[in-house]
């Protein structure tokens, strides 16, 4: 179809809606935000006649590669490092793109504009697709890929592995509470315009640098999508903003939807970027690069900083605070020692980091030999099974304190000096930061900042995922979860890459340590000792190592 | 550095400079457009756009974002190309009120500060603006006022200058009985009084083009406008050649005359040129006389070279247009403000 | 790229290239036997037949479920509470509502050929028909009916497609269904935009033909107030199984079968038009999908060992609901058979078709047809 007649056609489409008279429509999912009829512009004109072939042709060229990936024998130079961690963000990725899909209909009800609801029907399609090319992308890594393990149980795990809640967040955020909250402010202006289209940008990149390019070729079917939906959600939050009273609930809904995604996507993404790949050229930009120059320079200056004069107010002290997290605080590589860590929970194996990883660490960030190094060294040591050995989970000579869980972002609260302890809702709750804190205590009421926010969501959920399992023995816990593979002993998870069924780690090698809850701990403190150990905590780190003990007078 | 090149935005009719080694987004942005955008890495697109004329050169990006049959039919990704030659692009996606004036519209609550007629039926009416509300405008654009104790709402054109800060000025006429300016000499509305004034909009600002001369048209209290956009240039130093026709009545309708005629020695190579459509304007008249739009057509002649800003009653607009296409000029480079009166759909067209 | 053994010496790059290498890595499928080596299937659900689809593969259990294997529960709520998706969205009730698998099986692929082929093949037939000179030789009163009939129903399709289909999808309780539930949004969203497009097609290529006509008819004309109030009702209920069952249980067989099928797809050819067949066609067929679907969904349910009785109860009284709404606006429809030239057929001899459809697909379930209709 030629412009002028797509142009011609958008129009005609236009005519399809009307103004009902017999009912008045029924508010299915309610928001807090205010919106008067505008006539905002769907400004993509996508119209279904062309959009099918167009995605048509996008799968036959998706599929095609998938062919020809199998063809010329893709996984003989697949790095394992790379793969295993796919095993995890595979398992997350389709719930976030199908709850995208859902999340339509609270942006359709709650925006009167029919011509913006045409475009949002046809993201919600979109989306659909996106979840299922990707489960289908994840099929054919468990056919073809070494070892399927992992990805055999993809869906029970994410519903049941700790990593699996942590993401979905991104996905339930969507979905659930305020309409306009999750599905415009949290889906679209910041998880897709922000850290999905951008970071998901890196993430084909380094798949490549390590022998897949399957991967980049569905993403980038995916991603070429992303532009309906990075307008409509620009669409949407400038009729938000011409209604003054929607002024403080969009500062509200920036603050958590910045601060929840930094928490939960730079956790993922940085670990699998950084400690997921094999390439160590020095050339290549550490996620901390990438991160400044796509989320700090393209997104926060160019895309949100002009919106601040159209009266949106920008936490630029939560932008500030992220990059001080990934770059000063050591965010990913404290993430990635403790997913490293809790391996045993995984369902999925870690390779432990060597000499040129160290070297390439120390390159990107200075220091973090000091910091990480000998800890890495610990892990490899301690990935092999020697009689009675304990995993490093549970190994004294790790040298590292299990941390305690942040409530909100539900990623443990690993920058250790950092942590919020507050009594909320009757329970003693620790947070990963200041900015979590406020998002549970604040931000996620009936009221804020005075005014009634009756629409506004709840967090609710058995948050502390090791609550679940507190006293129970761990290798009845990773039977419990299903991560045992199919001889009925071996674990899915490994501490290493090598597949010597004899160095694989077995349910037996794992029985006699018992999984604790440090919340349950915490809550059966008097308040005293639970003071004096949160100061304690607090005085942890880096890399876990537990506090010494305090130098007299404090 | 490489070459400079001019990219001209359609249809919103916008134009900047770009090297050849930026991409054409990262010089929109340079120039403080805020054009649509997602992952600046070529594979979202979300900068899809349309090379109407020119050449640009490509980045690597994804064949997904941009497929080689769309680029073949001429579409290009913003954050990967670069400009060879200037380039005439016809964006896709793009807000048209963001990208237009740059400038939201915001609602604030201003103070009469000064309400004076300067003829028989046209005033002068100044607002003063909250400074905490930091309204912002471009010269040439407009506002919507609230008649007092109504919904309904009114639109007039700024004559002041953004330098002027929380100063907003007016020229109004006075319909006796109009909703809004009836209440100017009755007392309905007096100094100290509170307005609510939303705005800015309209598109009555000027474009940025150097080389083509400046025609400006204007009736009544359609000086308005074109009095902001002399005011802005005087203060940037412009040295487009420029004239500005004005029609009224009689000498008695005629005002601002004095800042006018300054101008002429202020602003470079500027005319100002009143023309009275009185049959007997007097013996002190030295000056045009007739329909204004038939002075223009006698004194000017090509009108191929400039661009033409129009503003004013509906009727001297309409005239003014019909003249300029028959002399030649392009519709597009024809820029002009009704003052429809409210019976009469409201907003400016272009 | 290349793939076995490169030897390093062979991936060198020229000066100045920094590019990441191709490293032999024999990860493949089959390199070598550990436990687990062969686990090649999702294992965590049954799949219908030995050996799971692909449909199976890539939808089942991509929603969670407490019912399934989420294990700290949904973590975000709605204000008063409810939380993921609650089963309480709907007044009927599953044993396990996971039993549902799309008898369409859509996924992915499907759903972008299917549309795809559809949009191509009305794209042709409308050329075809304008270079062959067909709409030509329409009559004036048949052009009428599909001004403003035909293109009033676009109406109904888009109400459907984006204000019931489209938001049932956010609330099934599994994602079988509603993967479902959006899939039929999809279809009848492209239906609503074949038709109106069809319509602009028309106003260029057929003499007279009003291109707005359709929205006076479907706003305004007594005939057309029927149908549009049952869809306006329809998407004013906040029931999603309700929404589900009113289109396409009672709408899709009273009215859509009723006008498309009984009465366009009958009378064009004789009125010399075999285009506006082809576009009602796929539609149609889309239609037929969502009630096959419906069916076996209701099926399960009406079956259930547990909530059975109190299904089949709560469906009668939904069919005593819908019913005669959907009669009613059957039976304003009727001039519409008497303004074309070519009067073959009666009013009643569609409607009953219609109603005959409409009456065994419910008694099947074992739900009654309400009295009267
Ligand atoms: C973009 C834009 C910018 C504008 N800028 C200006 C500006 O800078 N200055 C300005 O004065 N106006 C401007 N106007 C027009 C202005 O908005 C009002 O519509 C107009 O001034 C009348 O307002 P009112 O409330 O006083 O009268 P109303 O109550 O609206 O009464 C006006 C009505 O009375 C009729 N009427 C009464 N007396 C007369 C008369 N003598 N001649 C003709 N009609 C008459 C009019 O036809 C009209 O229907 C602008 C309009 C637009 C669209
Ligand atoms: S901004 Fe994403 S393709 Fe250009
Ligand atoms: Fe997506
Ligand atoms: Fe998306």
């Amino acid at each position: 179809m030629s412009r002028a007649s797509i142009t011609k056609a958008h129009e005609k489409i236009q005519e399809l809606s009307w103004d009902p008279t017999f009912v008045t429509p029924v508010e299915k999912y309610a928001t807090d935000y205010t919106f008067e009829k505008a006539p905002k512009k769907d400004p993509l004109k996508q119209v279904l006649r062309s959009y099918f072939p167009m995605e048509e042709e996008k799968d036959n060229r998706v599929f095609g590669a998938m062919d020809g990936a199998i063809r010329g024998n893709m996984f003989r130079q697949v790095q394992e490092r790379w793969m295993e961690w796919q095993k995890l963000f595979l398992a997350i990725i389709p719930f976030p793109e199908i709850s995208a899909a859902r999340a339509m209909p609270l942006a359709i009800g709650a925006v009167p504009n029919p011509e913006l609801h045409n475009g949002l029907a046809i993201q919600m399609i979109d989306e659909v697709r996106h979840s299922t090319i990707q489960m289908n992308l994840k099929r054919l890594y468990m056919n073809h890929y070494i070892d399927p393990a992992g990805f055999d149980i993809t869906e029970k795990a994410f519903s049941n592995c700790y990593a699996g809640t942590i993401g979905r967040q991104f996905g339930e955020g969507f979905i659930t509470g305020d309409a306009i909250t999750a599905a415009n402010m949290y889906l679209t202006i910041v998880a897709e315009t922000a850290f999905t289209n951008v970071l998901f940008v890196a993430m084909p990149g380094e798949a490549a640098a390590n022998g897949d390019y399957l991967l980049p070729t569905v993403f980038h079917s995916v991603q070429s999508d992303e532009s309906r939906h990075i307008s409509n959600g620009y669409s949407i939050i400038l009729m938000a903003l011409a209604d003054e009273r929607n002024r403080e609930l969009l500062e509200r809904d920036l603050r958590y939807a910045w601060w929840n995604n930094h928490a939960v996507v730079d956790a993922a993404i940085g670990t699998f970027i950084e400690y997921g790949t094999k390439d160590r050229r020095k050339e290549r930009d550490s996620y901390a690069e990438m991160w400044r120059k796509w989320i700090y320079d393209d997104y926060y200056r160019s895309y949100l900083l002009p919106l601040e004069k159209y009266g949106l107010t920008i936490p630029h002290d939560l932008v500030e605070e992220s990059w001080n997290r990934i770059w000063n605080k050591g965010y990913v590589h404290e993430t990635a020692q403790f997913f490293s860590t809790g391996w045993p929970l995984n369902f999925w194996r870690i390779d432990g980091m060597d000499d040129t990883d160290f070297e390439w660490f120390e390159h990107k960030y200075p220091g973090w030999y000091d910091k990480y190094g000998v800890w890495w060294e610990r892990y490899t040591e301690m990935s092999k099974k020697a009689a009675g050995g304990a995993p490093i989970t549970f190994n004294a000579g790790a040298d590292y304190e299990y941390p305690h869980r942040c409530w909100s972002c539900m990623v443990p609260c690993l920058i250790r000096e950092d942590t919020v302890m507050d009594e909320v809702d009757g329970q003693v709750r620790t947070y990963c930061s200041e900015g979590c804190h406020w998002t549970d205590t604040v931000a996620f009421r009936p009221e804020y900042q005075g005014r009634a926010t009756p629409s506004m969501g709840r967090l609710t959920g058995k948050r502390e995922w090791e609550t679940m399992y507190d006293g129970v023995d761990l290798a009845e816990v990773v039977e419990d979860l299903g991560y045992v593979r199919d001889d009925g002993k071996t674990t899915i998870p490994q501490p290493h890459l090598d597949l010597d069924p004899d160095k694989m780690w077995t349910l037996d090698d794992l029985r006699g340590y018992t999984v604790g809850s440090p919340n349950v701990a915490l809550n059966g403190l008097s308040p005293e000792d639970r003071e004096t150990a949160m100061q304690k905590y607090r005085r942890g780190g880096p890399g876990g190592r537990p506090a010494r003990e305090p130098i007299a007078a404090d | 550095m490489g070459d400079k090149h001019t990219i001209r935005l359609q249809p919103v009719d916008i134009e900047f400079e770009v090297d050849e080694d930026e991409t054409i987004l990262d010089g929109a942005f340079r120039q403080g457009l805020m054009l649509m955008h997602g992952c600046k890495e070529g594979q979202c697109a979300a900068c899809k756009s349309f090379v109407l004329e020119g050449e640009v050169d490509m980045d690597k990006y994804s064949t997904f974002a941009l497929p080689d049959f769309e680029e073949e039919e001429g579409w290009t990704l913003l954050c990967k190309a670069h400009a060879v030659s200037d380039v005439d692009i016809e964006l896709v996606n793009y807000d048209e009120e963001v990208l237009r004036s740059g400038i939201p519209t915001k609602q604030v609550v201003a103070t009469v500060a000064e309400l004076e007629p300067l003829t028989s039926d046209i005033w002068r009416l100044a607002l003063d603006l909250d400074p905490a509300d930091g309204f912002e405008y471009k010269p040439g654009q407009y506002v919507d006022i609230t008649v007092p104790g109504t919904d309904d709402v009114r639109s007039f054109s700024m004559a002041s200058v953004p330098s002027t800060p929380n100063r907003l000025e007016f020229m109004i006429r006075h319909y006796p009985g109009g909703k809004f300016a009836g209440g100017f000499a009755d007392g309905t509305l007096q100094v100290g009084h509170e307005l609510d004034v939303k705005g800015p909009f309209g598109s009555f600002t000027l474009r940025d083009r150097p080389e083509r001369r400046l025609l400006f048209i204007g009736g009544g209290a359609g000086m308005a406008p074109i009095v902001s956009l002399l005011r802005a240039r005087r203060e940037a130093g412009c040295t487009r050649r420029s004239v500005f026709y004005y029609g009224a009545r009689g000498t008695a309708d005629l005002f601002q005359v004095d800042e006018l005629e300054g101008l002429q020695h202020q602003l470079a190579d500027f005319a100002f040129v009143p023309v009275l459509s009185d049959a007997d304007p007097g013996p002190d008249w030295t000056g045009e006389t007739g329909f204004v739009t038939d002075v223009v057509a006698r004194l000017e002649g090509d009108l191929r070279d400039v661009d033409a800003y129009l503003c004013g009653p509906p009727p001297m607009v309409d005239a003014a247009m019909e003249l300029l296409l028959a002399q030649g000029l392009a519709e597009d480079r024809i820029y002009f403000d009704k003052f429809t009166t409210s019976a009469e759909t409201e907003g400016s067209s272009l | 790229m290349s793939t076995t053994e490169a030897k390093p010496e062979a991936t060198e790059t020229p000066e100045g290239r920094n590019v990441p290498r191709p490293v032999f890595t024999d990860a493949e499928a089959g390199a070598k036997e550990f436990p687990s080596s062969t686990s090649r299937k999702y294992s965590y659900f049954e799949p219908r037949k030995r050996k799971a689809s692909v449909y199976e593969d890539v939808t089942v259990d991509v929603q969670p479920d407490n019912d399934r294997h989420l294990l700290q529960g949904w973590i975000y709520a709605f204000a008063d509470g409810s939380s993921g998706y609650p089963k309480e969205w709907t007044g009927l009730k599953s044993s396990d509502w996971h039993k549902f698998l799309d008898p369409n099986e859509e996924w992915e692929q499907t759903i972008f050929r299917n549309a795809s082929s559809i949009v191509r093949q009305v794209q042709a037939s409308v050329a075809n028909a304008s270079a062959a000179g067909s709409f030509e030789t329409w009559a004036k009163s048949w052009t009428r009916v599909v001004e403003q009939h035909v293109g009033a129903w676009a109406h109904a399709e888009h109400g459907l497609g984006l204000y019931v289909y489209t938001p049932a999808q956010r609330d099934g309780p599994t994602n079988m269904i509603n993967n479902a539930l959006s899939v039929a949004a999809t279809h009848k969203l492209r239906f609503a935009q074949d038709l109106i497009l069809y319509n602009l097609d028309l106003t260029d290529k057929v003499d007279g033909f009003d291109g707005q006509a359709h929205m006076a008819t479907w706003q305004t004309d007594p005939v057309w107030a029927g149908v549009r109030e049952m869809v306006e009702n329809i998407t004013a209920t906040r029931d999603w199984a309700e929404q589900f069952f009113a289109t396409a249980l009672v709408f899709e067989p009273l009215v859509g079968e009723l006008f498309r099928s009984h009465f366009v797809m009958q009378v064009a050819a004789i009125h010399g038009d075999f285009v506006t067949p082809t576009v009602i066609g796929g539609g149609e067929a889309d239609a037929a999908r969502e009630q096959r679907g419906a069916r076996h969904l209701f099926e399960l349910l009406v079956k259930d060992e547990a909530h059975g009785p109190a299904n089949v109860a709560l469906l009668d009284e939904w069919a005593a609901k819908w019913a005669p709404q959907a009669e009613k606006a059957a039976r304003l429809l009727q001039p519409i058979w008497s303004q074309i030239p070519e009067k073959t057929l009666r009013f009643e001899d569609s409607y009953d078709r219609a109603q005959a459809r409409f009456s065994s697909q419910l008694s099947d379930l074992g739900i009654s047809t309400p009295e009267g209709a």
